[in-house]
């Protein structure tokens, strides 16, 4: 496998524009280490091209931003990978996906057997708040920022080099120390926005190999 | 069942009540092409269709977890 990211930035609706802004951090980070990465965008995020990029680069990291159920997840509305399907596209590499509880069967069905990959992602909604002000500009949506900035340390802490399990407890802990922050505060929204980060933290679970990393396996 | 029906009533009545704190500015995205705003969020619960299911279901976990202690044991050690 390619030492190298693929990452999924569809933009159809108000929820992938966010996802897919605050997805610039994550290729910031891979360029500042020189790391391949390959942004599938708008309508590239579809499943042909998913596939035909997947198999022709073989990258080592898959990161999906889109929509998602148990058993798929989705680009630019369509599914891009499923189980029973094409979930072995995915096998044995390392993958974040930022889709609403794919976690609970696709992360389950494409780690089972597999010594080298491993799955971060969550097994319920992955829930963020939006400011309607910024909504035009979701860059500076501070409040959705409290929700995007720690699950972006799973990809990020991954493309520093650490390894998986490191990835998914520093993203979970700095969604505790924004709770923390919000709970502070102490505003009529406080405890709804420290609900759906505890939803996030609660649901985002690790399947596979907990020790991978960029660093391991046949990169 | 009733009695179960009941319960359920009063659930949604205490999300709703939380979700009438939020700020008429903040949306929600969850698991939907759109982010939701208060009132979309209370239409979804009232009506306990899939959204609205997963928007107790969170309540129901996040009190779960504060009457646990697991919240504020996660909270205080970090």
């Amino acid at each position: 496998m390619k030492k190298g990211i693929l990452i999924t930035m569809p933009r159809h609706d108000d929820v992938t524009e966010y996802l897919s802004q605050f997805s610039q951090q994550i290729e910031d980070a891979a360029n500042k280490a020189n790391i391949e990465i390959k942004p599938l965008k708008d309508k590239d995020a579809v499943k042909d091209i998913f596939e035909k990029i997947i198999k022709k680069q073989d990258y080592k990291m898959v990161i999906f931003n889109g929509h998602g159920s148990d058993k798929a997840i989705s680009g630019n509305k369509e599914i891009l990978v499923e189980a029973g399907v094409n979930d072995f596209l995915i096998k044995d590499r390392i993958v974040y996906a930022r889709s609403c509880h794919a976690a609970a069967v696709l992360g389950v069905a494409c780690t089972k057997n597999s010594k080298d990959g491993c799955f971060i992602g969550y097994d319920r909604p992955f829930q963020f708040y939006v400011d309607t002000q910024w909504i035009g500009n979701p860059l500076k949506d501070n409040t959705a920022r409290l929700f995007l900035e720690p699950s972006n340390l799973v990809p990020i802490s991954l493309i520093k080099g650490n390894s998986a399990s490191y990835a998914n407890e520093n993203a979970k802990k700095q969604m505790l120390k924004n709770i923390r922050k919000i709970l502070a505060k102490a505003d009529s929204e406080s405890f709804k926005i420290a609900e759906a980060l505890w939803n996030n933290f609660d649901g985002q679970v690790l399947h596979g190999n907990s020790a991978a990393s960029f660093l391991s396996g046949n990169s | 069942m009733s009695e179960e029906k009941e319960i359920k009533e009063e659930l949604k009545e205490v999300v709703i009540m939380r979700i009438e704190t939020i700020p008429s500015n903040l949306k929600l995205a969850i698991g939907s092409d759109k982010a939701l705003t208060k009132e979309e969020m209370i239409r979804h619960v009232k009506d306990g269709d899939s959204i609205g299911r997963q928007i107790i279901n969170s309540h129901i976990s996040f009190m779960k977890a504060v009457a646990r202690g697991d919240f504020t044991r996660a909270i205080t050690t970090i």
